[in-house]
């Protein structure tokens, strides 16, 4: 720990001191290469986010220090968010948080709330689409649902881990329509994408970057998206449908929301100059071409909150993952 | 032959200067990142990534496949002279092959351990030139119960030989399996034996846990034995690859087999780690000399390495194909793709023709190149054996450091490092194997997932390992793999006294 | 002997967070808590066999090191100690140099001049290729941060 001060202390200083030398447009600049903690895998959707980050950081000169990824996804992600928790009063360091942050605390007796970092922006959600193989006859979420229905337990759901925000989409459909599936977790949405091909499930919620290829492909169908709007996205994705044409889970009689908030923390006891700073490199960010084309291709909900918003979208978020969670049993005794 | 036509189209796409050049310069990187414990393939191309977002797709991708390439070679490289594997995937070739360079056939076990990666990662193109689509849809047959059924597999290959005493071995076995338990359970989402420190969330990294027990281990064991590396002076002449080569030949079936091994394992993404288990553990099976395993065989450095490489290479076949990346370098050259706005998946091949014929030719070209590479420089690496060991001893400990450090980048990896070279010194001193340790913690945690996939989808019904041809094929084959030894020691008794009356008879 | 009770520690350990988790067999297949409460009793039965052995061994009185040869053990592996706990506060860099030079001089009896140009070598390349080439940020003392990193 001790360390940890020393090291912030000398940032500090060495801040000082070069505030002195070039007089930058900021109160507060990074003072060394910031490093984006990605609490997820190799190759995963939090993870190519941050590569996008880096790039455009890089190529738009928007910061004079370098970028470092750095991948700590031990635990669901758990091992990244500790990290940013322990990191206290280092503002050279910055968390790409997703649900995790929620749902980690309240299902495992892990000390940690959203609270111990400083929020700093919200800068995209994740859609969630209801995919089945393309092989099955269903066409609309309750042609499958009375499937579903009809054989309790039968039919399997395959996810990202468990009591995740798959697994609480799976549990609020089977609330919603009191119907049973068999869930079965696994790693990671590109091995369940598969997985849906290969027909050892009958159908997942993957984000639509996870199942593009398989449905661009014709291997997989869409049955409705978990969101209250349409995906604004026009241009055609395979032959004949965009994004925008998949219909939303309420328009066809399945009352389930859920969006994943994609948002960026600095650990605790960030200075208001600090996040000044990095309110605006992310303002920056998502102005340019290379972002725009980043939400387009991956079919992620535009959103920009930060400041007093944020707060109130992460205190309301929690809120609601409490309550989903509660209902659905996965919370923990503590 | 649609693809031969393809393929020369390709060639003419990668061989331009420029591209050759960068397929030198990835290779010397990727050597470089697979030599450095704690840094591998996935980080080697993490961190040049961003410099090719500016570049042409297949510019880019020749130059980041190039240095995973360089990284299976170079994995090889400290596994031999230091008994510290560069790579996860390296660590069965650290069996046979540390032992070979103490004996001062270090330039010999480099030799075989590159020319095996090659004929690995060559059969693994072949296999991605011609049968691509075929075996896209072999891969998509695997769920659950078929990936169990695959690291069961890879145990019973592996296990079942050891001469070491049996406790010990299910010791070491189950200490493997523990710590491979440590942190989140993906199919409960529950933290297991954390016991609410943090730091333990991340749960122990393969890569940590072996550079304590077989690199630190190793310096400790050395220094108790004297002050000197046991290698007598290297072969460091570039005839011994000349010589090497002349033997070679006999091991064709080790080659072959490792080749199959691992191409299989290579596109079900089993990965290249329980490959080159499974590779060194069939060698052993099948060898005419299985007391030479462990004590420097040159089949023993051969077997994991071809089996890896080839893995490595057909690793590449699904994220291609399907979309799914086989190894960790493949998820990140799966992210790479992407940002370059290819949609890796099954269209892939329609779509972007030029890309991927380009690509697969660089898989020749970049292998080709790399064996150049790798083998003009073991005279080099063979030259590092005799620096003496008082100089040499203390930089590889600073290399493990770093090599811990780097993993996660937090200094308690580094003290997890030091406790694991104590254990693994004192576990060497009592002759526990660390083998089927290493084999448990990374395959461990894999293997309970599948298991408990399975039984979640069978609704705890253990017949569904036998339900279907593939699955059913497979597990079969694991037990008798397991069973072998037992029955043919049975036969040999049997045969060696013809006349007694066996047991039960 | 000392070590296989120390095994059966590390099962009994095991164990106990296993029963808290839920070890049985559901109906959907094992908790989880299954295996792993399963391989802490294997663990604890194994490490008392290898216990038994031992004491039944013992009149070949092998003794498994010697004093003796923990001398050199020790001499590197209090090293190596020191160095890991210096790497903290003074980086990794200072504390590599100081390490290697340190035992070059010590095991080795090198000349100072050797001592002194071979760590410093070694550092820089290190330097070179994590912070420069790799962008990977290896600990940083104080002596690096008065260099501006």
């Amino acid at each position: 720990m001790t360390t940890l001060i020393g090291l912030a202390k000398g940032a500090g200083l060495a801040a000082l001191f070069a505030a002195t030398l070039w007089t930058p447009a900021w109160a507060w600049e990074p003072t060394k290469p910031v490093e984006i903690i990605v609490p997820a895998g190799a190759g995963g959707a939090s993870d190519q986010m941050a590569r996008v980050l880096q790039n455009v950081i890089g190529k738009h000169k928007l910061m004079k220090q370098p970028v470092i990824i750095q991948l700590k996804g031990g635990s669901s992600g758990g091992e990244g968010i500790m990290d940013a928790k322990m990191s206290a009063g280092d503002p050279n360091k910055i968390l790409i948080a997703h649900s995790a942050i929620y749902t980690l605390p309240l299902a495992t007796d892990l000390a940690f709330s959203w609270r111990d970092l400083t929020p700093v922006a919200l800068i995209a959600m994740d859609e969630f689409i209801l995919w089945v193989n393309s092989d099955t006859p269903y066409k609309t979420p309750q042609e499958y649902l009375a499937a579903v229905k009809a054989q309790p337990e039968a039919f399997k759901m395959g996810g990202t881990g468990s009591k995740r925000e798959d697994h609480i989409i799976t549990a609020a459909i089977e609330k919603a329509q009191n119907v049973k599936f068999t869930y079965i977790p696994y790693k990671s949405g590109g091995e369940i994408s598969t997985q849906l091909v290969g027909k050892h499930i009958d159908s997942d919620v993957n984000n639509p970057s996870e199942s593009v290829a398989q449905w661009r492909a014709g291997q997989v169908r869409t049955l409705c998206v978990f969101d209250d709007k349409r995906m604004p996205f026009k241009t055609k994705v395979t032959s004949d449908q965009s994004w925008g044409d998949i219909p939303t889970c309420k328009e066809s009689g399945l009352d389930v929301q859920y969006l994943m908030l994609r948002g960026i923390f600095l650990p605790g006891g960030a200075t208001a100059d600090q996040i000044a700073f990095y309110v605006d490199l992310f303002k920056k960010i998502v102005a340019t071409p290379e972002w725009r084309e980043y939400v387009d291709t991956n079919a992620l909900k535009e959103t920009f909150l930060t400041g007093a918003a944020f707060r109130k979208f992460l205190e309301e978020d929690e809120k609601r993952h409490r309550e989903l969670m509660t209902s659905a049993g996965f919370v923990a005794v503590k | 032959m649609d693809e031969l036509r393809l393929l020369l189209n390709g060639f003419g796409v990668v061989l331009t200067w420029y591209n050759v050049m960068l397929m030198m310069i990835g290779i010397i990187i990727g050597v470089i990142v697979g030599v450095l414990p704690g840094l591998g393939g996935p980080n080697g191309v993490a961190i040049l990534l961003p410099l090719t977002f500016s570049m042409e797709p297949t510019s880019a991708i020749i130059l980041l496949s190039c240095i995973y390439w360089g990284a299976l070679f170079g994995g090889a490289i400290t596994s031999i002279l230091f008994n510290i594997p560069g790579e996860a995937w390296s660590v069965a070739t650290t069996f046979d092959g540390y032992p070979m360079a103490q004996q001062g056939r270090a330039g010999a076990a480099l030799t075989s351990a590159f020319t095996g990666s090659f004929f690995g990662a060559l059969s693994g193109v072949l296999l991605i030139t011609f049968v691509a689509p075929i075996i896209a849809n072999f891969a998509l047959r695997f769920g659950p119960p078929e990936f169990f059924a695959v690291y069961l597999l890879t145990f019973c290959s592996f296990i079942g030989t050891g001469k070491e005493d049996k406790a010990k071995i299910v010791i070491s076995i189950c200490i493997g399996l523990a710590l491979a338990a440590v942190g989140m359970d993906t199919i409960s989402g529950q933290l297991r034996l954390t016991f609410g420190q943090n730091l333990l969330l991340r749960g122990f990294d393969f890569l940590v846990v072996v550079i304590g027990l077989f690199g630190i281990g190793e310096i400790l064991v050395t220094m108790e034995e004297g002050l000197a590396f046991k290698g007598k002076n290297p072969d460091m002449d570039l005839k011994v690859v000349l010589k090497t080569w002349a033997q070679l030949p006999r091991y064709w079936l080790t080659l072959i087999r490792s080749a199959v091994v691992g191409c299989w394992l290579g596109v079900t993404p089993g990965g290249a780690i329980a490959a080159s288990f499974m590779g060194y553990g069939l060698a052993k099976k099948f060898s005419r000399n299985p007391a030479g395993f462990g004590k420097g065989a040159i089949e023993g450095v051969i077997a994991p390495e071809t089996a890896a490489h080839a893995a490595g290479t057909s690793a590449l076949l699904p994220m291609l194909t399907l979309g799914i990346p086989g190894s960790g370098t493949a998820a990140v050259l799966l992210g790479g793709l992407m940002i370059w706005g290819l949609q890796p998946g099954p269209l892939l091949f329609v779509e972007h023709k030029d890309f991927v014929w380009g690509l697969i030719a660089s898989m020749y070209l970049g292998n080709i190149a790399g064996l150049i590479v790798v083998l003009s420089t073991v005279p080099l690496f063979a030259a590092i054996l005799r620096i003496p060991f008082s100089i040499i001893a203390p930089m590889i400990l600073v290399a493990c450091a770093v090599g811990a450090y780097t993993v996660h980048g937090t200094m308690f990896d580094v003290w997890i490092m030091l406790l694991f070279g104590i254990v693994g010194y004192f576990l060497k001193k009592l002759d526990f194997p660390l083998a089927p340790l290493v084999l448990a913690l990374v395959l461990g945690d894999r293997a309970e997932d599948a298991f408990r996939q399975t039984m979640l989808g069978s609704r705890g019904a253990l017949g569904v390992f036998w339900s279907n041809g593939l699955v059913g094929t497979i597990t079969t084959l694991a037990l008798i793999i397991l069973v072998w030894p037992l029955v043919s020691q049975l036969v040999a008794r049997w045969r060696g006294r013809p006349d007694a009356v066996g047991p039960g008879a | 002997m000392i070590v296989g009770l120390v095994f059966f520690a590390l099962g009994v350990l095991v164990i106990a967070d296993t029963i808290r988790l839920g070890a049985g067999w559901a109906r959907d297949g094992p908790q989880a808590g299954y295996f792993p409460l399963r391989i802490g009793v294997l663990i604890a039965v194994c490490s008392i066999i290898v216990v038994v052995q031992a004491y039944r061994r013992k009149s070949d009185t092998r003794v498994f090191v010697e004093w003796s040869k923990l001398v050199p053990v020790g001499k590197i592996l209090l090293p190596l100690i020191l160095y890991i706990a210096a790497m903290q506060y003074v980086g990794l860099y200072v504390a590599s140099t100081l390490f290697v030079g340190g035992l070059m001089r010590w095991l080795g009896r090198y000349s100072w001049t050797k001592v002194i140009i071979v760590p410093l070598i070694m550092s820089g390349i290190i330097f070179w290729l994590f912070e420069y080439q790799f962008a990977v940020p290896l600990p940083k003392g104080p002596l690096e941060q008065w260099f501006g990193y």
